[in-house]
């Protein structure tokens, strides 16, 4: 194959928004995990108050339903039972991969920042709703946590990202594109 | 639309729950058992014996991948058994490319490298490992999402069509009118 033949195919690939996508996606996944690192170990406190706020805001939502529940720094406890809530569990992969992927996806600025403004409180709501449902499984059924958090961790890690990602595609990036710019 | 969205939620559920239960009882045992056989081999042929390999509990990501294939809509039978196949193949090399990456990160902080340096290499493995499902799930069920939903004049497209191929049905620019 000729060097323009070559670069025809790359250009002919490129132009694929489906390919594109992929390939952004890759590329933002490694901007990312460059990038975190850096705030992880440059600021931890950042990730420190990030858990701590997660374990906070469980921590208010069961009061009204118990009193038998004590906060301390990013561990909340519900009787006998106590989650500890670090880097893993304040959903912040989970928002790393959907923000990866809505910069990766061929929308406008507008609809990417929408989608941002959607996206991440929406996933860190579902994130503290997975950790206050351990807490509770874990308290009051305690051979079932294990299972639970497995389930809840991994098995619904992509679940909510997808169902997030797609309903943004589905009703704010496909609406825009469908509905007729009202132009003056 | 939102009666569909809540019945493939529902259809996830009732997939997922039951997958996770035989994934945690039976399947990670053998698979585990599986990768071990064949990571040793694989990394000693890369030249890379010397990978602690690590069965991680991320690996049930296969889970909801499979889960997702099954409940899409639309999706015919072949195309799901044959997505379910290759998929796994390629999930299973995911979680050899990770091993690779995050024992080559353990083994330099082992010989005195600091943890910063390392933790980037293995964040990267651990987003690519889990949004590999994702991407598989795209790849294969795409076709079938685009008639989730059907509007506009060129009917609904996941990803919109490449520059030389217009969707069908759409109505043609003035510069394609005139070719």
């Amino acid at each position: 194959m000729t060097v323009s033949g070559r670069l025809s195919s790359v250009v002919g690939f490129w132009r694929n928004p489906f390919n594109r996508f992929v390939m952004l996606f890759l590329l933002y996944l490694g901007v990312v995990s460059y990038l975190f690192p850096k705030l992880r170990f440059g600021v931890p406190e950042v990730m420190e108050v990030t858990s701590e706020f997660a374990a906070l805001v469980v921590y208010w939502m069961l009061l009204p339903f118990s009193s038998n529940l004590l906060h301390i720094d990013a561990i909340v406890s519900l009787g006998n039972f106590s989650v500890s809530v670090i880097d893993e569990c304040t959903g912040i992969y989970e928002i790393l991969i959907y923000m990866a992927a809505v910069f990766a996806y061929p929308a406008g600025l507008r609809d990417k920042g929408l989608g941002l403004l959607m996206g991440i409180p929406l996933l860190y709501a579902m994130n503290i709703l997975r950790i206050l449902m351990l807490l509770v499984v874990g308290s009051l059924f305690p051979t079932s946590f294990e299972f639970m958090h497995i389930y809840f961790w991994q098995a619904t890690l992509v679940l909510m990202v997808s169902s997030v990602w797609l309903a943004w595609v589905f009703f704010i990036v496909q609406n825009g594109t469908t509905h007729t710019p009202d132009h003056a | 639309m939102a009666r569909r969205i809540l019945l493939i939620t529902l259809e996830l559920v009732a997939v997922s729950v039951p997958l996770t239960w035989l994934w945690l009882a039976h399947l990670q045992y053998e698979y585990a058992k599986f990768f071990q056989a064949i990571a040793q081999p694989f990394f000693a042929f890369l030249g890379m014996g010397d990978i602690p390999i690590v069965f991680r509990t991320r690996f049930i990501n296969i889970v909801p991948f499979i889960a997702m294939i099954l409940v899409t809509p639309n999706l015919g039978a072949r195309r799901k058994s044959l997505g379910i196949l290759l998929g796994s193949v390629a999930i299973l090399a995911g979680h050899l490319a990770f091993t690779g990456i995050a024992g080559h990160a353990q083994l330099s902080m082992a010989s005195g490298g600091s943890m910063e340096d390392s933790f980037p290499v293995h964040i990267a493995g651990m987003l690519l490992s889990d949004s590999m499902p994702l991407l598989l799930w795209l790849i294969i069920a795409g076709p079938a999402l685009a008639q989730l939903r059907k509007s506009g004049p060129g009917g609904f497209r996941l990803f919109p069509a490449p520059r030389d191929e217009a969707p069908e049905g759409a109505a043609k620019t003035p510069e394609e009118e005139l070719s």
